[in-house]
């Protein structure tokens, strides 16, 4: 049903505030600086100005950096995926003791931020020699204590008869899993997923510290080194490093929108 | 949905991608540098290591940013602990103290040459610390600069009136500059990072010092309460003085927008900000000293060279190479006057006066001459903690939400004195 038109406008004005930032962003990225600094605030830009975007291939090697954070997330999240899979399922379908002790700890893990333990894995990494590597990106965030939650809460929509057919069938519990439960979850598996590339994409902390050299080095790195500390800042050169990186993970977006929706109405078994 | 096989293959060999670190050229050792600043300072670093890179066949200088000054420091901490640590470094000098006595520093007194680095007194580990010069070497310095004031020389000009050489002159000006037009926009004609470094050359100015000679954590005593009683008068009574929105230096840029966009007509910031303003003003930036009280006084801040001690002695070497090729008068003049900070060495210095820079550059030579009132820090490892949990917490609280500045300075010095 077509949306009335003060609906429209709720929701526009709803909008604004997460709109606003950005079109501020892509705005100034097209200003130069003597304009910024006679009006930082002015909404347009007196010409669509790409001298900021020249300066921030200038600086850095953006096709590396974007390549090594395109490898990083989509290992994070296929990895994660792959595990939160089996995980979910176990504390969903199976029935063992300690199983509610077990979710819980999941769920609890989810209150522990990165920052807390980044010494300790730091100094575990450095003693395999395994820090400045793809390794140490992504390897703490192999297992992801929310994907394995929003694949747990999926699985309870689906039937136990379902799993039952599927075993009476002959198909072995890795199966099970890997084969008849994807296509039922589809809408939460992409959630998750994207939830998980995301975040991943745009983390400046855990790539800070784990990588030592550029050879690892992510995109949200590379936009920080646009930023002066000490001699003023460019801010339409860190604008414009901020649209490159914002860009692809809005492309995604839009690609999936329609399973987030999905997935954030409860569709978990995609029907 | 199948089994996503060639996913997860292409996952493993992003796994692998980047397992090596980026090596040295052959038959050269490889010096890895953690720095810690972005834009022109960093294109400006990178373009001297390519130099020293490219002088001599020994050696490979591998820069790597590591986020800000207090991201970089936390990293390096972490790598000290895990045994990761690079050779070569810069951090803030006020945590010179803590890493010295915390071991890991390497002494450099013994490298080869550093009895020719002619540093300027104020800027090397002598003049920065008190009693640096009887302790061992443990650092060079390397981005130095100092607060100075910039001003609208043409507001100046207009409304007859010279920089401000006392407190006194300064809240007199301040007043007097401030300006509210038809549309209600108030032009202030002050403003000031809310910030420990202006307040430590506020506490200098007053004649205090952060912890007495006897070893006593005062945090200036009655100067320390001078000092924030000075801005909340200009902020809170007489409207004379914008107090910038964020915090660190975010503060920093928002004061310099302020003066750039003619919000304020005189500003108090650091010497390295002045090829910004000039370049980006529509008005005439002067520089001036900072005004004294009971005394002029300006704290010196930045960042120094070190070398780690864990690093492998090869490593080291390198990074001591590298460091006397910083220092040759070229490259230290080519660092200054490419960013703004002060020069280190006396034959920079004479190098530039000879070449007509301060002729030239008159704003530079006030950040040069106001070198002659520089204090110094006191040396103790708790300077670092002072400065980040005791004070800048604290000072935005007093001055805006107006509260005592002697309660809020007792508060204060009753947590530093307790044992860390």
């Amino acid at each position: 049903m077509p949306l009335r038109w003060p609906r429209r406008l709720g929701l526009v004005g709803l909008a604004l505030p997460w709109l606003l930032p950005y079109a501020w962003m892509v705005s100034t990225s097209f200003k130069t600086l003597p304009e910024l600094v006679a009006a930082p605030s002015a909404p347009l830009p007196s010409g669509l100005n790409l001298d900021a975007y020249a300066a921030v291939f200038e600086a850095m090697p953006v096709g590396a950096y974007l390549l090594n954070t395109t490898l990083m997330a989509l290992a994070i999240g296929l990895l994660q995926l792959a595990l939160a899979l089996p995980a979910g399922y176990a504390l969903s379908k199976l029935s063992f003791r300690g199983r509610g002790l077990a979710f819980g700890l999941v769920v609890a893990t989810l209150l522990i931020p990165a920052q807390v333990r980044f010494v300790p894995v730091f100094t575990l990494l450095a003693e395999v020699r395994l820090t400045n590597t793809m390794t140490a990106l992504v390897l703490p965030f192999a297992v992801s204590a929310l994907g394995t939650f929003l694949i747990r809460q999926a699985l309870l929509s689906v039937p136990p008869q379902l799993i039952e057919a599927a075993r009476l069938d002959g198909a072995g519990e890795l199966t099970i899993i890997y084969r008849l439960l994807p296509p039922l979850l589809r809408p939460s598996l992409v959630a998750a997923f994207l939830f998980s590339f995301v975040y991943h994409w745009n983390d400046y902390f855990w790539p800070l510290v784990m990588t030592t050299d550029d050879s690892v080095r992510t995109l949200p790195l590379g936009v920080a080194l646009l930023r002066e500390q000490g001699t003023g800042v460019r801010w339409h050169i860190v604008m414009a490093g901020n649209v490159l990186l914002s860009l692809p993970a809005l492309l995604l977006f839009a690609l999936t929108q329609r399973q987030l929706i999905h997935a954030a109405a409860g569709k978990a078994a995609g029907r | 949905m199948r089994l996503p096989r060639r996913a997860l293959l292409q996952g493993a060999a992003a796994l692998g991608l980047g397992c090596r670190p980026r090596a040295a050229p052959p038959g050269r050792q490889l010096v890895r540098l953690w720095y810690t600043y972005g834009g022109k300072n960093r294109l400006v670093l990178e373009q001297l290591v390519a130099g020293f890179n490219a002088a001599q066949a020994e050696h490979w200088v591998q820069p790597v940013f590591q986020g800000d000054y207090y991201e970089g420091l936390a990293k390096l901490r972490t790598a000290l602990a895990a045994g990761a640590a690079p050779a070569l470094s810069h951090v803030v000098g006020e945590v010179i103290p803590y890493l010295a006595e915390a071991g890991v520093l390497e002494p450099l007194a013994t490298r080869p040459g550093v009895d020719q680095l002619d540093l300027l007194p104020a800027l090397g580990q002598a003049g920065t610390w008190r009693g640096g010069g009887q302790r061992p070497l443990v650092c060079l310095p390397f981005n130095r600069s100092t607060p100075i004031a910039f001003y609208d020389a043409d507001v100046f000009e207009r409304e007859g009136i010279a920089p401000p050489e006392s407190w006194q002159a300064l809240l007199e000006a301040a007043r007097w500059l401030s300006t509210t037009d038809a549309s209600g926009a108030r032009r202030y004609g002050f403003a000031c990072p809310i910030d420990w470094w202006f307040w430590a050359a506020l506490v200098g100015q007053a004649g205090g010092e952060l912890i007495e000679a006897d070893g006593r954590i005062s945090l200036g005593g009655v100067a320390g309460i001078k000092a924030l009683e000075l801005w909340q008068r200009m902020v809170n009574e007489d409207r004379s003085m914008k107090p910038p929105p964020g915090r660190d230096y975010n503060a920093w840029e928002a004061t310099n927008q302020d003066f750039l966009a003619g919000r304020s007509v005189m500003i108090w910031t650091s010497t390295a900000f002045v090829r910004y303003l000039e370049d980006n003003a529509r008005f005439n930036v002067r520089a001036a000293k900072l005004p004294g009280f009971v005394r002029r006084a300006v704290p010196t801040g930045g960042t120094h060279w070190i070398l780690l001690r864990a690093a492998p002695e090869p490593e080291k070497a390198g990074a001591w190479q590298f460091l006397r090729y910083l220092h040759e008068p070229a490259q230290v003049a080519r660092w200054a006057t490419s960013t703004g900070y002060i020069p280190t060495t006396q034959s920079a210095v004479r190098r530039l006066t000879e070449a007509g820079h301060y002729a030239e550059h008159p704003n530079d030579a006030v950040a040069l001459a106001q070198l002659d009132v520089a204090q110094p820090w006191p040396w103790s490892p708790r300077l670092f903690q002072l400065q980040r949990e005791i004070i800048q917490p604290r000072l935005e609280a007093a001055v805006l939400g107006r509260q005592s500045p002697r309660a809020v300075m007792q508060d204060a010095v009753r947590l530093a004195q307790r044992e860390p």
